[in-house]
């Protein structure tokens, strides 16, 4: 327990430490939210909404705004869970081979994604609070939170394969806009494509278009997200694991003594 | 013996580092590998530490085990003091007494709450000895362990590492460079992927 407590405290602790990603959060999110509501336009949009079938009116400017902060959260966990694990993949592993306990910082690790998650996500629907009242707010935050998690869990997943900050923001954001750009109901007429429902926003932007506009819930969309949490987590986990194991395969070690 | 190493061979594709690497080091013993750069002394440690699998061979360690790698490996947002907290954890150790003495004797104990990534180079490097050192292992593995110290703080190391050999403990230091042969109990050359046994008491390489 110990174990896991001081990882986790170190690993917020250094997240509170990232200072570009503090300031992404002060200025981004509240600058794209307030962009997405003055420029776009107020006035009434008519789409199907793909999760219930039904025909919505929304207005333009508050459908861009949902669709910018999902695009923002999504940004800035990315980077900010790209970052954290990138800066600890070599110590992490000295650590374990040293005796700390994997399950300890495995567990350390998802804490802090969903501790930044949570935060930036309340942060950014406490903005979009400011212009609007969605029908369902407690909803939209779960739309949100989705697509940070999805968002932090894919920067885990992309620092086993890319070097550095730079490598991993530019394969965020081009992942973010191409899940974003097709599903907008404003701006693309490929939002009915069936191949948007494996987008891995689209169970966010789905669940979000209905907690800003409707009183029902429909579920589906969310286990769509929560598949591409799983998927992405377990890779990222599954890689961390076989990452930080110590060999023991050709050596002989006094087996008392292995957690050297 | 505390460590033997029995032919062990590893290769990274078509290119063999280590082909027949074999070294035998008892209680007590400073032992010094040297070798050109790209020779394979790195993989060699970190094959003894367990870091990286072998191709071929054994490796028997009998006792605890502490690894000074090259390169720092520290985090670079938490503090001296942080990271003995971590590996105060890591190594099960119920006071922290002999790493205090450690940053007292290398002159560490001024920067222990500062981020590690404000350190001089040198005084990460202190830290990265520290991390191995402080539960007092049986089998020590220092990877240039002296890269960026001042000379003061060479001097210091040597000490230690002669502390260390009276109480016993097995000290393997590998480094490029030949110096201070003569306080070593045995030295190896590696090279052609094998570990020559060559004399320690040469005072260049």
């Amino acid at each position: 327990m110990s174990a896991y407590r001081t990882a986790t405290g170190y690993s917020l602790l250094a997240q509170a430490k990232n200072r570009l990603a503090l300031i992404l959060l002060a200025v981004f999110v509240p600058l794209w939210i307030t962009v997405a509501k003055t420029v776009a336009t107020p006035a009434l949009f008519p789409f199907r909404l793909r999760a219930s079938g039904e025909v919505l009116h929304a207005g333009g400017d508050k459908i861009t705004m949902i669709s910018g902060s999902l695009n923002a959260v999504s940004l800035l966990v990315g980077f900010w869970m790209f970052s954290a694990a990138r800066r600890t993949s070599a110590f992490d592993r000295r650590l374990a081979a040293a005796g700390y306990p994997r399950g300890a910082l495995l567990a350390a690790k998802l804490t802090a994604l969903l501790a930044t998650a949570t935060v930036v996500s309340a942060y950014a629907v406490a903005w979009m609070l400011l212009y609007w009242r969605p029908l369902q707010p407690g909803l939209l935050v779960l739309a949100v939170l989705a697509a940070s998690l999805i968002y932090g869990a894919m920067g885990l997943f992309l620092s086993l394969f890319l070097p550095g900050e730079v490598e991993g923001m530019v394969a965020i954001i081009m992942t973010s806009i191409i899940d974003l750009a097709p599903q907008n109901p404003v701006a693309a007429t490929t939002a009915n494509n069936p191949l948007i429902t494996l987008l891995p926003s689209y169970g966010s932007l789905q669940t979000a278009l209905q907690a800003g506009f409707t009183h029902r819930l429909t579920v589906t969309p969310l286990a769509n997200s929560l598949a591409w949490l799983a998927a992405l987590s377990a890779i990222a986990l599954a890689a961390f694991m076989r990452r930080t194991r110590v060999h023991t395969a050709s050596t002989a070690r006094r087996p008392s003594l292995s957690g050297y | 013996m505390v460590l033997t190493v029995e032919h062990v061979a590893k290769s990274y594709g078509s290119r063999a580092v280590l082909r027949d690497a074999s070294l035998h080091a008892g209680h007590g013993q400073l032992v010094g590998v040297v070798g050109e750069n790209g020779a394979g002394k790195t993989t060699l440690l970190r094959i003894l530490s367990g870091d990286l699998d072998a191709d071929a061979g054994t490796v028997h360690v009998d006792g605890t085990l502490g690894y000074c790698p090259q390169h720092p490996v520290l985090d670079d947002e938490l503090t001296p003091r942080q990271h003995l907290r971590l590996f105060q954890i890591a190594y099960r150790l119920p006071g922290l007494n002999r790493a205090e003495s450690l940053f007292q004797e290398l002159g560490l104990a001024a920067y222990e709450r500062q981020p590690v990534k404000t350190l001089s180079s040198g005084t990460r490097q202190k830290l990265n000895l520290i991390v191995a050192l402080m539960h007092d292992p049986e089998v020590l593995l220092l990877d240039e362990p002296y890269q960026g110290f001042d000379w003061e703080t060479y001097m210091r190391f040597w000490d230690i590492a002669h502390h260390l050999r009276e109480a016993g403990r097995t000290v393997v230091i590998v480094s490029h460079l030949a110096y201070d042969t003569q306080r070593l109990d045995a030295l190896y050359r590696l090279s052609d992927g094998r570990l020559h046994p060559a004399p320690a008491t040469g005072a260049h390489g």
